[in-house]
Formats: C-alpha cells, structure tokens, sequence
C-alpha cells in the first residue's frame, strides 16, 4: 500500500508539468494580445511593442515557457497580474476560500441528500418513491441554474427579504449559491445512486443475504450500499474537483469573488499570469482530489486494496488460494 | 414439537405451488402445480433442464422470489405444520437460514466481495442465535473448519479464495445454524468435476451429521444417484414422474425421464451420437394444453393434448408419473 501511494504521488509530477505546458501553449497561440488590451485602442503599434518587450512577449515560445516553469515551479512564484499588478497567489489565496466553501458545502448537499433519494428510489424501484425521484431528479439536470439562481434571488431575497441577493458578507450569503451549485449535483448523484443500487439488489449476494434471514435494512446498507459507493465516490470526486474550479455562472449571478470568475476574466482580458497560474493551482488540487479517491477505493473494496499491496504477505496467499 | 422432528412426520410439504413471473407484456408460468413431501433426513433429487422451474420452487420455499416479478399464484408449502405462504414475514426471517437454508448455484457471485468470509458466515449465527460477538466469530471459525478451510482465512476477502473454496463457504454460510432442511440449488455446477465430487461428499456428511432433509436441485442424473433418496423429475414447472431413486432408475416410464435417461452418454456401449430428445423446451409463455411434453413426444395422441393438467398416475408404492400410457411405458420398457 505505501509504496502504491508513494508511486501515485510521484506520478502527480508529470501531470501537473504536462498540464502547465498544455495551459501554456495554449494560451500563447490563442490570438489576442495582452499588451494592446492593456494600452487600449488609442495606442500605437510602437507604444504595443515597447510594452510587449518589456513583459517579454518577444521572446520566443521556448524561452516564455521556460521562464514561466522556472518562476512556477522552482521559484515557486506564480507572477502578477497584467491588469492591476496584484500578485496572483496572493489573489488566489483571498478568492479560492470562497469557492472552496461553495464546492464543499454543495458536494456535502449533493451527497447528503442525492444518496439517500436514490436508494429509496432503487429500493422502491418502479414505485410512486422511484417515479417522484426520477421526475425531481429530470427536473434537477433540466432547469437552468443560471435561471434558478435569478428566481431564487427574487424570491427569497427581494419578496421575502430572508437571504442577501449577492456579497459574501456573512454565513447567509453563501445558502443560495450552494444550494443552486448542488442542484445539477443532487440530480446526478440520484441517478447514479439508483442505478448502481438496482444493480446491487438484483445481485446473487442479496438473495445470499436474504436467505440468511437478514432484515432488509441490513442488506441494504451493510451489504448493497458498500458495493455501489465504489462508482459514486469517483463521480464524487470528480463533481468536487470540478466544483473547486469555480461555478462561473453562480459566483457571477451572486457576485462572489471566486476563483471562477477570476480566471473567465483572465482570460478575456489575456492577462496570462493569472490564467497560467489558476490553472496549475488548480490542477494540483484536483490531482490530489483524484489520488484521495483512489485511496477511498481501497479502503471500500478489499480487491483493489490487494491489487495495491502487491506486497509478500498477499503472494503467499495467492499460493494458498490454489488449493 | 418432539413428534414433529420424528423420522415419519412429514418435514416440508409443498402442494399444488403455483409460481408465475409477469411482465407487462406476458405471463410466464415458470412452476404449475408441483406437490411434494420430504421427511427429516431424506433427500430429493429435482431433476430437470435450465428453465424447468427447479431454481423457483426452492426460492418459493423460501419466500425469497424477486417480487416483483414472480409471484406465488396458489398452492401450500407447509413446513413442520405452519404454511410458510401465510406466516408474517418477521416469522419467514427467523425460518431462513436457521432452519431452512439454501446453498446458491454460483459461488462466485453469492458472496459479498466486500465483507470477509469470516464475517458473512458469522452474521448468519449472529442473527439466529443470542450470542455475543466473540462467540459468533468463534462459531464461525469452527464452521470454516467443518468445510475444510483453515480458521486463519477468517479474516480474508470472497477475491482471495479459489470457485471450491467459495462454494464451500457459501455451504458454511448454509449450515451455520444447522438448519432442518437444506436446499442446495445445482451446488456443483459451477466446479469443476474433482472438486464437485469433494463438494458432494462435504454436503453428504454434514447432512447425516446433522440429520439434515435436503432438496438437491441439479440436472445430473449422476450425482443423484449417488446422494438422494427421491427424484423428482420436472418439465415445464410440472413434476413428470417421481419416486425412489430405485423405482425411477430401474423402470423411468415417463417419455420425458426415458429420454433424458437417453441422453447420458454409456462407458460400455460404442454409440456414435447420443440420443437427444427431439423439439426445444416449451415456450414457458405458451404452454401447450394437455401434457406440456406432447409437443415433443413420439407417443403423443389427441388425448394427450386435451385441455387440463393430466393426472398422476400411481404405479405402485409411491412411484408417480404424469403421462397417460405411463403404465404402458412401465410394463414395456424397464431400463436394464
């Protein structure tokens, strides 16, 4: 087990190099130029060069790139914005709580009440439980949240007056936009649920279970529910890693200064510091996100923990199987 | 009570079991009409094709169908005096797995993959018994040496053991708590031959150590044979013919029984092609009316496809075959 974890974790490093290569490359061919965005229409191609050369936009692409790995990884410095100069990881470090708090609380509510709706319906498959659960759950993937978000806002802040329509000023700024970020989530989860639930209750095991006399509650959730969270906890971690990206819609209708935003406008205005630095940020959070899952995995499911430790103890058992 | 475990008090008595699997779009009539009795310690043989309905009289028994979609349609299963289709179902709970259990055909699918051996034949006691967890785990270890496998693999995962050594924790799992009557749904099939021979033998003496009745499902004549008492042979959810193994093997008067009796290939004789029977098994949606079999049967006339289940008929000493010239077929061809 320790040294699949050791193996994993160093795999991270040509990942995320990869990953600040690719968002690199891109960002350079991507047409646009930060220089004139910065000086505006008025200025003249002279005035654009000067800038260009002083950000070293000249430069060919190797040595961009190179510069930019140099400061990012070995000089641990993620630059500073072209457009008010603030640096980003002191940005990223003010912004990325916010829509960490967005994404933990939304995934808790996608989990909290996604599993258990979806098991209700597997378990009361093709009954009014089942059929209300799919219907809210086709509703949930259908509407809009940008829409949501706007009625939401209308009711509960400017007909009942209960919630703060934008800012993030206290704990009650943040109910809306979580529960609109869970929405899509709870939807997915409760698909996800029942299916892999349906799955498990047909199988050979539960009627094992079943003749041994066990209560239905028992083999539902000592023995179906361990079986399905294998797949729900990478579709988890996934939802999760993705959320920690920023909800652009949700951090835009409710006006919260998140990582999301920060980033869409990055890359409007071509300020690629930012963008670059965002993205290797957070593709290190979302690469750790992955291997937790894996680990997850091996603590739920006694096979891919042995598939893991392919260590003396579990060879000498593969011996003893053959007899 | 005491009479009721005596050796001639019918243990399990199943009458006229109807069972019918529906779908929106058709009635599947999988069981239709079976009867039989089964006292402490014997064994019976259901013999029959994949599809004959074997798997769902036992989960019947047991109460355990997918519902939906099967359902049982009508008849009584009454075991040690109670009918099992009536008792309530925290009743049928405490039946299961402590005084009737059921060993499943598949042992790679039957166990949980994510709960150790040890763990799932220890639960069965736990729940049956008032017992404290530590001797729970206790009787568990002692039930993984009664079929053969160290106590010390307690501990380990359905992954790391062998398709023998599953079925043999799957059988621990079924006489954990020493169960009256023990239904072993085709316990071999999945093994291969060695290994169902010492599958075989494990069952058959734990069943007489424990005065166990049991209902072997399975479709080789072989194995019955040499582990059961009865033999009930099934087509299309209807016993054709029943009786002592003795009786059946020596004068099988049902076409279908000599048929299959047909199909088993011979040591001595030098055949070319073993003899098959002719057709495909009914289409379990649309039965044929009269003798399910006629369909398929060279002695088949107008009467045998006249409406209605044909009778029993009795060819002494218990020995019971449903076809109209069964006492023809008894007289005229005796096997051997």
């Amino acid at each position: 087990m320790q040294r699949y974890i050791i193996k994993r974790t160093l795999w991270l490093i040509p990942v995320i190099l990869g990953v600040a290569v690719l968002i690199f490359t891109i960002m350079f061919f991507v047409p646009g130029d930060p220089a004139s965005l910065i000086l505006g229409n008025t200025a003249t191609q002279e005035e654009i060069n000067t800038l260009r050369d002083s950000m070293g936009l000249n430069d060919p692409y190797i040595v961009q790139l190179g510069r930019f790995l140099k400061e990012t990884f070995l000089e641990f410095d993620l630059g500073e914005s072209y457009v008010n100069g603030i640096s980003v990881a002191e940005s990223l470090k003010e912004r990325f709580p916010r829509t960490a708090l967005i994404a933990l609380v939304s995934c808790l509510i996608q989990v909290v009440v996604g599993i258990p709706l979806g098991i209700t319906a597997a378990v009361h498959h093709n009954k009014w439980q089942d059929r209300t659960s799919v219907v809210l759950a086709m509703a949930g993937i259908s509407v809009p949240n940008f829409w949501l978000a706007q009625m939401m806002v209308l009711l509960f802040s400017f007909k009942l007056g209960w919630l703060p329509a934008f800012g993030t000023d206290s704990w009650q700024s943040y109910i809306m936009p979580c529960f609109c970020a869970a929405l899509m989530g709870i939807a997915n989860e409760l698909r996800f649920t029942r299916t892999y639930m349906l799955e498990q209750i047909r199988s050979d095991y539960v009627v094992t279970a079943r003749a041994k006399g066990l209560k239905e509650l028992l083999i539902r959730y000592r023995h179906a529910l361990p079986n399905t969270l294998i797949p729900l906890v990478t579709g988890i971690g996934g939802t999760f890693g993705a959320a920690l990206g920023g909800t652009v819609i949700i951090e835009n209708v409710f006006s919260i200064p998140g990582v999301g935003q920060y980033m869409v406008n990055a890359i409007g205005n071509r300020d690629y510091p930012v963008v670059r630095g965002s993205v290797v940020v957070l593709s290190i959070m979302f690469c750790i996100i992955m291997l937790l899952v894996d680990f997850a995995y091996a603590l739920i499911d006694p096979r891919i923990k042995a598939q893991y430790s392919a260590s003396g103890k579990s060879k000498r058992k593969a011996v003893k199987q053959v007899g | 009570m005491i009479e009721k475990m005596n050796e001639d008090t019918l243990l399990l008595k199943i009458e006229n079991l109807y069972v019918e699997y529906s779908s929106e779009q058709e009635k599947v009539k999988a069981v239709n009409g079976v009867s039989f009795d089964l006292k402490a310690g014997q064994t019976l043989g259901l013999v029959g094709e994949t599809g004959a309905g074997k798997t769902s009289i036992a989960k019947a028994i047991l109460r355990i169908l997918p519902d939906p979609p099967a359902k049982i349609t009508s008849g009584e299963i009454i075991y040690e005096g109670a009918n099992l289709r009536n008792i309530p179902e925290a009743e049928m709970r405490k039946i299961r797995g402590s005084k009737i259990s059921m060993i499943f055909q598949d042992p790679m699918t039957a166990l949980n993959p994510v709960l150790t051996v040890g763990f799932q034949i220890s639960e069965t006691i736990r729940i049956h018994q008032s017992i404290s967890s530590a001797e729970a785990v206790t009787a568990g270890k002692k039930m993984l040496e009664m079929v053969g496998i160290p106590a010390s693999r307690y501990d380990d995962y359905p992954h790391q053991f062998s398709g023998g050594m599953k079925q043999r924790v799957v059988i621990a799992i079924a006489l954990a708590c020493s169960p009256s009557l023990l239904i072993a749904d085709e316990p071999t099939t999945a093994l291969d031959v060695t290994i169902q021979a010492q599958v075989l033998n494990l069952i058959h003496d734990l069943q007489v150590q424990k005065q166990m009745a049991m209902i072997l499902i399975t479709h080789d004549f072989g194995i019955v044979a040499e582990s059961c008492d009865f033999i009930a042979v099934i087509y299309a959810g209807e016993i054709v013919e029943k009786g002592t193994i003795r009786q059946v093997f020596k004068h099988p008067s049902h076409p279908y029984t000599k048929g299959l009796f047909g199909a088993i290939p011979s040591l001595t004789g030098s055949v070319e092609r073993l003899h098959n029977i002719e057709g495909s098994p009914c289409d379990p949606t649309d039965l044929p009316d009269g003798c399910k079999f006629s369909p398929r049967c060279q002695y088949a006339c107008d009467a045998c496809r006249k409406k209605g289940q044909i009778p029993m008929e009795n060819l002494g000493e218990g020995h019971m075959c449903r076809c109209l010239k069964a006492k023809e077929f008894y007289d005229s061809y005796g096997r051997r």
